[in-house]
């Protein structure tokens, strides 16, 4: 599934990330992550991100994400929710 | 027995994730009122991740699950039958309504009734006796004063008859008596004064809307030491006559009978309840 239009969800409130899923004309995922916790938590944030995208069935798309220091559990709700808005 | 029943909006995730140590007896995730139209399904969906991963140890926790003719109802039942949630908060509590959440929600889960609609009040009788899961009333003063066309006031003149209907269908099939928000979160004396006028008409508990507001009414919910003492020795003194075939007598110049001692016993028992 690619995606065809752009979508959000979530918020900049602190335990929050704001997920911002668009086109990418490359055909491939693309994650571009912002976080409070970087350094110490991005390579494990990318990885949630990019398995949550993975498990449905996304192949391609460009995907921002504002991280204000969520847990787990929140970011994959939050990729979920932007992935359903492009239904 | 639960003295507060804290509202947190299921769209903020600091919020849910913060309702763990809060202490609140009870934590009611809204996806109702708390929550913005374009948020619904996504405030779902991570109310439903924030149940299969948070441990909230001992909370009781409820969903306000969305109003029964709204298109989110039916997907809010499901994820309220999730099984850390004890049950649903059912907005606009009508007959029509309770017995659409009657068909799908888990019959293991409990129901509050949240009477905030003037056909609400008058179907009183019908929802207390329209299923073993409905366990507590629930009153919503804000917008029963809204179907009725009035203002809402803090003195609650406008919301009196519902407040005292409820209470007494509540005692007298057995259900939790729950109080109306406190809408000003910053008065807290006002909170206090409200808190224990409606225990005195038999209130059990109240909603809180702001996580300061719970201390207060734990405060407020409190038993008079002097008065437990009281209603220990009156229960001590009953039970010692009683054996002895007395069913009246006088102690420190008050007559206890029958009545009395019930009274009595009820305070006491109310107070372990509420003890947590």
């Amino acid at each position: 599934m690619n995606i065809t239009q752009t979508t959000q969800a979530g918020t900049l409130e602190s335990n929050d990330i704001l997920v911002t899923l668009k086109p990418n004309p490359e055909g491939t995922i693309e994650i571009h992550l912002q976080s409070v916790v970087l350094k110490q938590f991005g390579k494990q944030i990318k990885a949630i991100i990019l398995s949550t995208l993975q498990n449905h069935g996304i192949t391609s798309c460009l995907c921002e994400c504002e991280d204000k220091g969520a847990l787990d559990h929140v970011i994959i709700a939050r990729v979920e929710s932007a992935i359903q808005r492009q239904l | 027995m639960n003295r507060s029943y804290l509202f947190i909006p299921a769209s903020n995730a600091g919020m849910i994730l913060s309702s763990m140590v809060l202490d609140a007896d009870a934590i009611i995730f809204d996806l109702e009122d708390g929550v913005a139209l374009n948020q619904k399904i996504s405030a779902r969906t991570l109310l439903q991740h924030s149940l299969d991963t948070l441990d909230f140890l001992d909370k009781t926790l409820y969903v306000r699950i969305n109003n029964a003719s709204s298109d989110f109802f039916l997907e809010d039942v499901i994820c309220a039958n999730h099984p850390k949630v004890h049950g649903v908060v059912l907005p606009k509590a009508e007959i029509k309504s309770l017995e659409a959440c009657l068909k799908v929600l888990d019959p293991s889960k409990t129901i509050l009734c949240l009477i905030e609609s003037a056909l609400g009040v008058i179907q009183l009788p019908q929802l207390c006796q329209m299923s073993s899961q409905v366990k507590g009333l629930l009153l919503g003063g804000e917008d029963l004063s809204a179907d009725c066309g009035v203002e809402r006031t803090q003195a609650g003149h406008e919301i009196d008859y519902a407040r005292k209907s409820l209470v007494m269908h509540a005692k007298a099939f057995n259900l939790m008596a729950i109080d109306t928000p406190f809408v000003d979160i910053e008065d807290h004396q006002g909170l206090k004064e409200e808190v224990k006028y409606v225990a005195s008409l038999g209130y059990d508990a109240k909603v809180a809307i702001n996580p300061r507001q719970v201390h207060v009414i734990h405060e407020a919910l409190k038993v008079d030491p002097l008065k437990l003492k009281e209603a220990k020795m009156i229960v001590e003194a009953f039970e010692k006559q009683r054996t002895q075939g007395v069913g009246v007598f006088n102690l420190n110049g008050k007559m206890i009978d029958e009545p009395v001692y019930l009274k009595a016993k009820h305070l006491i028992e109310k107070e372990e309840r509420r003890t947590p």
